[in-house]
């Protein structure tokens, strides 16, 4: 059944892109801040800085990095910026939104959707 | 104070966490992000040799040892507003990175994609086309004939494939803008490659999308010749002049025993798109392609005042606006042209085909009436 999504952001014409999918059961793993995500952990780029353009489309900007396994977050890890921060297993439901395969090795962009309900679908990740 | 812009970007996440920029005079920086407060994030920024970013690319250098065994103790904070503009960069008051931001050790990349980098690098986009001649065997060498009548081909199908893509996309290009034309820029060895980069300005994203649908439909269809059967559904589905290009691309490596390799990308791909085609493929596919004429054709509707008409030649010429029309009979038709009125106003329905002549690539239009009608206003 398809899913009629409210986002959590507003996005452009034509976003998420035609080829995205349906996140229904997607696992995946973002870096949070601590074990215990907040909802600022799960911001896209566009609503943290509104005023900067990084080297991605705008559509893409407003989407979420998440990455299908995770050892891929590992190289961020080495960041001293990230170094702190805990990989967190997410289980996305049908109505969380939409995502699609974009960048290197496992990394997908997530369309958030208003329906996304933080504290039933995280967990610390291994 | 100084203006450096992104170049190669080794690590993403969110935006770009690591990555290599260019100043002015050419000279290469490596970026890491080290703070994100609420205006954005900050990037501690070194300079390296030409070496040394090499070696940092090819996954021969750590990014700690980067940072801290610099060549030079010069170091520069950079807060972007914009990472598709060039943008200023400030120098630290330190000579050396503090502990606090050193990465950890073990952090490598491996960015050898030749074509992704030369696309970044020119931010434009890009092609690789690869043709393995047999002179070109021991050395970058290639007669001049083939590769002048190659170039007319390789840009004919691009020409092609982007216009039949735009029209697919209810975008037509219009007549006289030519979006994706291209410019040779440097040769390289190994098979004979040309290295052809968009004519024309491209985007912010350094993007052209009539090249990039053009590139798109050619490597799909290079992809498929492996299987005689696909690749002539593929040429059925887009037919007319697009696929009468990529016939004669085939010819042209059938008769000079040539397997063609194409790799593009533009700046913003993760990694350049590849695709090849070996000899014995061209050749099924031709076989296959020689039982379907229909496969070139494309219909033509030609309303306009008749300027001649000639039944002993069965030859026509038609002015449709201020362009001018001719072309014969088609082959097997009976039909007649005594019945057409010179000076009166038809409308003419005729099939027109693509060839190339040989030797010099060019491409010929011919048209072939199939059946005309009085025009009533």
């Amino acid at each position: 059944m398809e899913v009629k999504h409210e986002w959590y952001e507003e996005l452009p014409d034509q976003c998420p892109p035609s080829d995205s999918f349906s996140v229904e059961g997607f696992v995946c793993y973002r870096l949070c801040e601590s074990s215990e995500p907040t909802e600022k952990d799960f911001l896209s780029h566009r609503k943290l800085f509104p005023n900067k353009v990084f080297n991605s489309p705008e559509c893409r900007a407003r989407a979420i990095s998440v990455f299908k396994h995770s050892e891929d977050l590992d190289p961020l890890l080495k960041l001293q910026i990230h170094k702190h921060k805990a990989k967190i297993k997410i289980t996305l439901r049908g109505e969380d939104g939409l995502a699609m395969k974009t960048g290197k090795a496992s990394h997908y962009s997530w369309w958030r959707s208003k329906g996304f309900s933080m504290p039933s679908v995280a967990e610390v990740g291994q | 104070m100084r203006d450096i812009q992104l170049l190669h970007t080794l690590l993403e996440y969110d935006y770009p966490q690591v990555f290599v920029a260019r100043d002015a005079i050419g000279v290469r920086y490596v970026c890491m992000v080290v703070d994100e407060g609420e205006c954005g994030p900050v990037f501690l920024c070194v300079p390296v040799s030409a070496q040394r970013c090499i070696d940092l690319l090819n996954g021969k250098l750590d990014l700690r040892e980067i940072y801290e065994k610099p060549e030079l103790f010069e170091f520069y904070h950079a807060a972007p507003d914009d990472l598709t503009q060039a943008f200023n960069i400030e120098n630290a008051q330190f000579n050396e990175t503090p502990q606090e931001w050193l990465p950890e050790p073990g952090l490598v990349f491996k960015y050898t994609d030749e074509v992704l980098i030369k696309a970044q690098e020119l931010n434009t986009t890009v092609a690789f086309a690869s043709l393995a001649v047999p002179e070109a065997s021991q050395e970058a060498r290639i007669r001049s004939r083939k590769l002048s009548e190659f170039l007319a081909i390789y840009q004919g199908a691009l020409r092609n494939l982007a216009r039949a893509a735009a029209k697919f996309n209810g975008k037509a290009i219009a007549k006289g803008e030519e979006p994706y034309e291209t410019d040779v820029f440097g040769f390289c060895p190994g098979s004979f490659t040309v290295q052809v980069r968009s004519a024309e300005s491209c985007d912010m994203l350094g993007e052209n999308k009539a090249l990039i649908s053009a590139f798109t439909k050619l490597n799909e269809f290079l992809s498929l010749a492996d299987n005689p059967d696909d690749a002539v559904a593929f040429l059925l589905d887009i037919k007319g002049h697009a696929a009468s290009s990529l016939i004669s691309l085939l010819s042209f490596i059938s008769e000079n025993d040539c397997p063609f390799a194409n790799t593009w990308s533009t700046p913003g791909m993760h990694s350049s798109s590849r695709s090849r085609i070996r000899v014995a493929s061209a050749q099924n596919v031709i076989q296959r392609c020689l039982l379907r004429e229909d496969i070139g054709v494309e219909e033509l509707e030609l309303t306009g005042v008749v300027d001649s008409a000639k039944v002993s030649t069965r030859t026509w010429r038609i002015d449709v606006g201020s362009v001018a029309y001719s072309g014969g009979v088609k082959e097997g038709s009976s039909l007649n042209l005594a019945g057409i009125t010179v000076g009166s106003r038809y409308t003419f329905y005729c099939e027109e085909k693509i060839e190339i002549v040989q030797g010099t690539g060019r491409e010929v239009k011919v048209i072939s009436l199939v059946r005309f009608e009085p025009f009533m206003d």
